[in-house]
């Protein structure tokens, strides 16, 4: 009854239009006066407690880190530089700059961590392009949108950083569990361009001697080394994700400031408040759900929700199923971050405590709420591909089925086989 | 140069100042690790300037309105309605907040005697961003409910760009 109310009040609050991390205090908040008669009352004090100590976490340091070299990286001219090379690389095969788009975000992938960062980026190169080249502006833009989904599950991963400061899960390990699903997604979206651009004959770009492919490289070379150095960091333990994260930015100042001199200083403190801005809307909601966690936990919410994933069956694998269909739902109406917050803290101690392997779990969610991006209500991916194109947004989630379907069939991959996320952390950091 | 602006500009700067000691702190750290100096202090002061960061970066989300939140429900309202929900939910933000700093007060005499572990610094330090925040916010939301009530948007709700 009282997790009923807990949650009626915070989900009330959130459909009007409060901010998430706010409806999650007003919810707790609502519970302790409810409350507050009973001899094991928790005090109103614990408001600005938990709010303070959900925040104040070192890991979490890489959350707006790894936002601003996404954002460095992007501004600085370096997306230009790795188009040139992908197409070099991909670029004659059937789908053309479809395939570029793809591998384009692969490699963004390595640097930024941010699904709806990659989209914008990419999108205002890309899109352009294949509009020139006689792509529909919807496809091009449906591309872009699906392929950016890639970004947080090749590592480093903002998701991924969330989950493992909340849930206590290796960061490192999430990082890794990312690699092979990430080039599985990328494999499959490829697949479904091509597919598509076969049926419809779309142009392809000329086929790159050996001398140009190495130009490009030698040209992009800088930018691909910064995916190397933050994962070669993290994953050799000289760096914690945090400090690999700054790292990146040090590399992306120098990069964009001194080598390819496209950003003035002016531009990095637009930037700084910018990522503090969307930093700070992200921590509050942090702050909120730490609140309302706490306050959950001590109406033992875990052991009420396990008990209610085991009356539908005992076995990890079907309930992981149902949890991917909830979490599909519910990205319809809901942007990944919030979710996280949301769901982890409720989800991770039940799912884990009946066999699921956390560093399964966080990478299943995250595809799982990636998908939900690509949903033409709130998904953001889609908004801005389209804003880009000028194309109506029901054109742009027409032709994003295709690419629903290929993600769809990796969701479903990876969560019957969890060894295709598992092996590589469990071979690389031990079992 | 109006109050209103000046203040814009004061948030607007202090974030980047945050996001900036943040950089060089975390760098500092890596530096230092490495020339076996190993500082504890520059985790602690990381730590802090990330809560910083939260609660004030927090006040400049709020002027431009990219907090965190689900439009689609209201947006389907007609601009009447949606016009007096947005009223509502602002004050019972406003509420929210209040209690909060009305909570966090008595909080920041209460741990002044106890110190941080690293730097030896009142914890008090910890706790002011999170009272001091809350309170601007609920400032600026008081401001968009007085905007509102003149029958003007503050400012059209938005989405931060997030991962």
């Amino acid at each position: 009854m009282s997790l009923f109310l807990l949650f009626a009040v915070m989900l009330a609050c959130m459909a009007v239009g409060m901010n998430i991390g706010l409806a999650m205090i007003a919810s707790s908040l609502v519970y302790l006066l409810v409350h507050s008669g009973s001899p094991t009352a928790l005090p109103l004090a614990i408001l600005p407690m938990k709010m303070l100590y959900g925040v104040d976490s070192f890991p979490l340091l890489a959350v707006p880190l790894f936002m601003l070299a996404g954002e460095l990286m992007s501004a600085g001219g370096i997306t230009a530089r790795i188009v040139r090379f992908a197409t070099a690389l991909v670029g004659w095969i059937t789908g053309g700059l479809a395939h570029v788009n793809i591998v384009v975000n692969m490699i963004m992938a390595g640097m930024s961590g941010s699904a709806v960062a990659d989209a914008a980026a990419t999108g205002s190169v890309l899109i352009p392009a294949m509009v020139r080249v006689g792509f529909p502006a919807a496809f091009a833009a449906a591309v872009t949108a699906a392929a950016a989904t890639i970004g947080p599950i090749i590592p480093p991963s903002i998701p991924f950083v969330l989950i493992g400061s909340i849930a206590q899960v290796s960061i490192g390990r999430l990082f890794l569990g990312g690699a092979i699903p990430g080039v599985l997604m990328g494999v499959l979206l490829m697949g479904a361009a091509y597919w598509v651009a076969k049926r419809r004959g779309y142009a392809v770009e000329r086929r790159a001697t050996l001398r140009e492919l190495a130009l490009s490289l030698w040209l992009s070379a800088p930018a691909l080394l910064m995916p190397l150095i933050v994962m070669g960091g993290i994953f050799s333990g000289i760096t914690t994700p945090t400090e690999a994260a700054v790292v990146a930015v040090v590399y992306a100042v120098f990069l964009s400031v001194v080598v390819y001199r496209q950003l003035s200083l002016k531009d990095c403190y637009r930037i700084c408040v910018n990522m503090g801005s969307s930093t700070a809307a992200i921590m509050l909601t942090i702050a909120g759900a730490t609140l309302l966690g706490f306050v959950a936990t001590a109406e033992q919410m875990g052991p009420k929700l396990m008990h209610v994933f085991l009356s539908f069956s005992d076995n990890p694998l079907v309930i992981l199923l149902i949890v991917n269909a909830a979490l599909l739902i519910l990205g319809c109406v809901m942007e990944p971050v919030p979710l996280i917050l949301l769901t982890v803290p409720i989800f991770f101690p039940a799912l884990t405590k009946i066999g699921v392997d956390p560093v399964h779990l966080g990478v299943v969610m995250t595809l799982t709420l990636m998908i939900g991006l690509l949903n033409p209500l709130v998904g953001l991916n889609l908004f801005i591909t389209a804003a880009i194109a000028r194309v109506p947004l029901v054109a742009v989630a027409r032709e994003s089925l295709v690419f629903i379907a290929a993600l769809i069939v990796v969701l479903l991959l990876l969560t019957l086989f969890p060894q295709l996320v598992l092996w590589l952390p469990n071979h690389v950091m031990g079992a | 140069m109006g109050i209103e602006k000046a203040a814009r500009l004061l948030f607007d700067a202090v974030t980047a100042f945050l996001i900036a000691g943040m950089v060089a702190l975390t760098l500092l750290q890596v530096v230092s690790r490495y020339m076996d100096a190993g500082f504890e202090w520059t985790e602690e002061l990381a730590r802090l300037d990330l809560i910083y960061l939260t609660f004030f970066g927090a006040i400049v989300a709020s002027q431009r309105g990219e907090h965190l939140r689900i439009e689609i429900l209201v947006n389907a309202l007609t601009p009447r309605w949606r016009h007096a929900v947005r009223i509502a939910v602002d004050l019972a933000s406003i509420a929210v907040l209040m209690v909060v700093v009305w909570q966090g007060v008595p909080l920041l005499p209460q741990f002044w005697p106890l110190l941080s572990a690293a730097l030896g610094w009142p914890t008090t330090f910890f706790y002011f961003p999170v009272v001091a925040g809350c309170f601007v916010m609920a400032i600026y939301l008081c401001l968009d409910v007085i905007t509102l009530l003149r029958g003007n948007e503050p400012h059209p709700l938005r989405t931060a760009v997030g991962p």
